[in-house]
């Protein structure tokens, strides 16, 4: 189902030596000891996520024909309250009016109900070509002083095209969701519940980390203790699902969170570190858009190659997870 | 691989998450008055209680935890005496 995979990181570069200016209690060594990462993308000012998820699907359609026949774009950061993002991109792509467009809000495990949609939009023949987009730009939801989240996310964009003529196939999805989590990661105002962040508190932990209503909040631990008790059981019923054993999978693409959660995870399900993916260094936890710039990855250097299975598992905020396995 | 742990080698364990001596940890000592008791602090403790004890936290719990004598509790069906 999957044909190609194509990405757009934006130009200005935030290096953990910026930010350890920044927080005199960290250096850059210690940000990359404690997040795997060593710098992330950020957008500048006026740069949209739909700038990111253009400049990525122009990449895809680049020697190809702009032809699609449904356009779905996961973000949490549209453009505007309404109307939905993906018809703005419809139009700026040039694609086809009979193209259908819908944005879904989704985060961590965005990409993963992205390939669920479409596989379903495939096989019951609503459509024949599905492209997937996906961008968000955090960076502009973090407080510059909330060193939590600021050293993990970057902005990024991504397209994948999907069509029934690829010889790759996806199957065994299992979704789920548990909304009693919604609050360990959220940015509370600016919907239509807090308007604007008028008599909610601003505080900072202990951490001095300023949590400002209007921008992310992220509570990590909690998060973190909601994947230990998620992630084994979404992998285990996506192998029961497929019928397979762990040891009969090639690759193992999680959602690239941070590298002490994702180290943590791969030694609790004992996944040998040779078929563990990780791919966050040079790009940060770019929410949706972390599980296909990971696979864009191993594409280009080859290391997925034909006939591989893969396990893909998206999981955080809402709560929200998904898992499948690809074959490519 | 869990194994059994008896209290004074999880106090051990968590002074070394916490880069605490173990002889300076006493149940009574206030966690915030340890550096390391940071988001990432919770963190490594979550692991540590995860990998070692194989025990699920429950939802908010370790942030009600104050002392390190509440942290000794709330794993303390899974330590031997």
């Amino acid at each position: 189902m999957i044909t190609q995979i194509a990405s757009h990181l934006p130009r200005t570069v935030l290096a953990n030596e910026g930010l350890a200016q920044l927080y005199p209690d960290w250096t850059a060594e210690k940000i990359f000891e404690k997040t795997g990462i060593r710098e992330r993308h950020v957008v500048d000012e006026g740069e949209c996520a739909s700038d990111l998820a253009f400049a990525a699907a122009e990449r895809l359609f680049a020697g190809r024909a702009r032809e699609a026949d449904y356009l779905l774009f996961c973000t949490q950061t549209p453009d505007y309250l309404l109307p939905t993002t993906a018809c703005v991109l419809q139009h700026r792509l040039g694609l086809p009016t009979t193209c259908a467009a819908l944005d879904f809000n989704l985060g961590c495990s965005g990409y993963i109900y992205g390939l669920s949609l479409a596989n379903s939009l495939l096989q019951s023949g609503a459509a024949n070509r599905v492209v997937l987009l996906t961008a968000d730009t955090y960076s502009r939801l973090i407080h510059p002083q909330d060193k939590s989240t600021r050293t993990i996310f970057g902005d990024a964009g991504t397209a994948t095209l999907l069509s029934k003529e690829s010889g790759s196939r996806l199957h065994s999805f299992v979704l789920g969701s548990d909304g009693s989590g919604a609050e360990q990661l959220m940015v509370k105002t600016n919907g239509a519940r807090f308007p604007r962040a008028d008599g909610l508190p601003t505080t900072t932990d202990e951490s001095g980390n300023v949590h400002d209503p209007a921008c992310l909040y992220m509570n990590g631990p909690e998060i973190f203790n909601f994947t230990l008790k998620a992630v084994p059981k979404l992998v285990r019923e996506v192998l029961e699902k497929a019928k397979l054993s762990l040891d009969q999978i090639d690759l193992v693409v999680f959602h690239q969170a941070n590298a002490f959660m994702l180290e943590h995870l791969r030694r609790k399900l004992g996944i040998a570190p040779e078929k563990f993916v990780l791919h966050l260094e040079h790009c940060g936890n770019t929410v949706s858009s972390t599980i296909p710039l990971a696979l864009e990855g191993v594409i280009t250097t080859g290391r997925l190659k034909p006939g591989m299975k893969v396990l893909l598992a998206g999981f955080g905020v809402g709560y929200s997870w998904g898992g499948c396995i690809l074959e490519w | 691989m869990v194994k059994p742990m008896t209290k004074t080698k999880f106090l051990e364990r968590l002074g070394a998450e916490l880069g605490i001596p173990p002889a300076t940890l006493r149940e009574e000592a206030p966690l915030n008055s340890f550096k390391a008791w940071d988001s990432m602090g919770h963190m490594s403790v979550l692991a540590m209680i995860d990998a070692e004890l194989g025990c699920e936290v429950p939802p908010g719990a370790l942030q009600k935890c104050k002392t390190v004598g509440d942290l000794v509790a709330l794993v303390g069906s899974k330590l031997e005496s």
